[in-house]
């Protein structure tokens, strides 16, 4: 129990000089982000969190991460995954380690947990130290805040981010809530560093109560 | 992570321990978990999030373009990984090749007459790579290269002005000729008699001590191309000394480095080194004997034109006053 769930990297690609009219169909522009680097992976969350970290470690913007519907278990190829994340950057070595960032972060950093004895229940109680540009955009907090990034299927995602919020000081900055395209749920919490690793701690911790006793009636 | 996969590990036994409690048990755990708040830590938004380094994030963006905007030193770039981005080492190795070829640049041709030169010699060093690996080489005439300076050029005068091409000709084609015109004016002003101008071709700065021993000058002025750093090759030094001999050291001159368009403008040098020299001949003697002169009396008036310099100041780009070069003593520390 609470034994890593490690992310698999499915493929990664890059496009050092992207054609215009593709950049404009997904909102973005040659100028700013010519060169790109694609990479898809089995866990959504897990890439959300690699790819905020290559905003930190390269001049790089995440220009596209969408969660693919289903989830991983139901891809609709053998590289699909349940998501695609795009880096975009000036260089293509710019986006190159901006993408060795990523990877790294996925081998080493973040990942689901398993929350029950059989490994079935997979959460992600994740705290982002310092957050870069990406999850800056997403959350509305400043470029290196902490965050407490807390992922679970609907039910428990519930009772995990009510006893992180009561457990720990710390405050709701945006909530995820059921369905979504993989139909887990969650929030991303703030507050100091370690107010943001307790809080993560009270969501494992409650999440894993759940699973060993679904029903209390 | 760590600490937290530890801590999660924790509750893992504990909930493992504690059987079926339920939520409730789990939940009365939980506080045990959370340390205490640091002291003066607000709560929700603390303050002092660490700044991340890549891509920079300065606090004030507009004071930090204008700092980059102040210098061709690359600053405030960021990284790509652990490596420089490539438009950082692109430009770096551009600026890189502007030093190497400002040291391989040799004077024009007809450059006597640019600097309206009595002659033009060369000094030990024969060619450019033998001028390079020999320092010793390029600090002396051959004797009758000198023969021919004494034979040819006025002796006795106040100032004797030399041109050598020292580690950037570049510079010095750029910079001599309108020093040594304005220098002409401001020396006629101040009633200086100036010498008859020399040429060195691969010419170190001591060679200024032979020529105006032999000359029997009053002062020397030696404009010399400095060596060039990255990005520029453009930087001439205009070095002086009272009473050039043989046995002079580099603590007996001072120089006036950054001598081009984007540092001290040559005519506005001009005018300062004759000040100096004017006040070198005043106090009799030059270098770090002058301006520790022990007297503070003494050390105010060997200030010149103190009003003036700050004037000039005012129009010299940022980093264009004065500067330490080869050992010499600056000529802007004595107003430190």
């Amino acid at each position: 129990m609470l034994d890593p769930i490690r992310p698999k990297v499915l493929a990664t690609r890059f496009i050092p000089n992207a054609p215009e009219e593709l950049l404009a169909a997904y909102g973005l522009s040659g100028d700013a982000h010519p060169s790109l680097a694609l990479i898809t992976c089995d866990q959504d969350d897990a890439l959300y969190v690699a790819l905020d970290e290559a905003t930190k470690q390269a001049p790089v913007d995440v220009v596209f991460a969408r969660s693919l519907y289903a989830g991983a278990a139901h891809a609709s190829g053998p590289l699909s995954g349940e998501i695609l994340g795009i880096l975009g950057g000036q260089s293509p070595a710019d986006v190159r380690e901006g993408l060795a960032a990523c990877v790294r972060c996925l081998e080493h950093d973040a990942c689901f947990y398993t929350a029950n004895a059989d490994g079935s229940l997979a959460i992600f109680p994740h705290v982002v130290h310092a957050i870069g540009s990406y999850l800056a955009r997403e959350s509305g907090l400043e470029v290196g805040a902490p965050l407490a990034y807390l992922i679970a299927p609907p039910l428990e995602a519930w009772v995990g981010v009510d006893a992180a919020l009561k457990a720990a000081d710390v405050r709701l900055v945006k909530n995820f809530a059921p369905p979504t395209e993989t139909n887990f749920a969650g929030a991303y919490l703030t507050g100091s560093l370690e107010q943001c690793e307790a809080a993560a701690v009270a969501f494992a911790e409650a999440i894993v109560a759940v699973g060993h006793q679904p029903r209390v009636l | 992570m760590q600490d937290l996969r530890r801590r999660l590990g924790e509750a893992d036994q504990r909930v493992a321990q504690g059987g079926a409690n339920g939520p409730q048990g789990s939940l009365r755990a939980a506080p045990q978990l959370v340390r205490p708040l640091l002291p003066g830590t607000p709560s929700g938004a603390p303050a002092g999030w660490p700044r991340l380094a890549a891509p920079p994030q300065p606090e004030d963006p507009q004071r930090f373009a204008q700092l980059q905007a102040a210098t061709i030193c690359q600053i405030g770039v960021g990284r790509a990984g652990v490596r420089q981005r490539t438009a950082t080492q692109l430009k770096w190795l551009g600026d890189r090749m502007i030093a190497v070829e400002a040291v391989r640049s040799e004077l024009p041709q007809g450059f006597e007459q640019q600097i309206g030169a009595a002659l033009s010699v060369q000094t030990r060093a024969g060619d450019l790579d033998e001028f390079l690996l020999r320092p010793d080489l390029g600090r002396e005439l051959p004797a009758d290269a000198l023969s021919q300076v004494v034979s040819r050029c006025a002796s006795g005068v106040d100032v004797q002005v030399l041109v050598g091409d020292g580690l950037s000709a570049r510079a010095v084609a750029m910079n001599a000729p309108p020093f040594v015109q304005a220098f002409r004016a401001e020396c006629q002003q101040r009633g200086l008699s100036l010498g008859d101008v020399v040429l060195v071709r691969r010419a170190r700065v001591k060679v200024m001590d032979q020529v105006g021993e032999a000359l029997r000058a009053r002062t020397a002025v030696h404009l010399v191309g400095e060596r060039p750093g990255l990005g520029t090759g453009d930087g001439m030094s205009a070095y002086l000394i009272f009473e050039p001999r043989n046995v002079a050291m580099d603590s007996d001159r001072e120089v006036l480095s950054n001598i081009h368009a984007r540092g001290t403008r040559p005519e506005e040098a001009a005018r300062r080194v004759a000040d100096m020299l004017v006040e070198f001949m005043r106090v009799g003697m030059s270098g770090v004997k002058r301006q520790a002169a022990p007297d503070p009396a003494e050390r105010a008036r060997a200030q010149p034109e103190r009003r003036r310099d700050r004037v000039a100041e005012r129009h010299t780009p940022r980093w264009g006053s004065a500067g330490s070069f080869a050992g010499a003593a600056p000529v802007g520390a004595h107003r430190a």
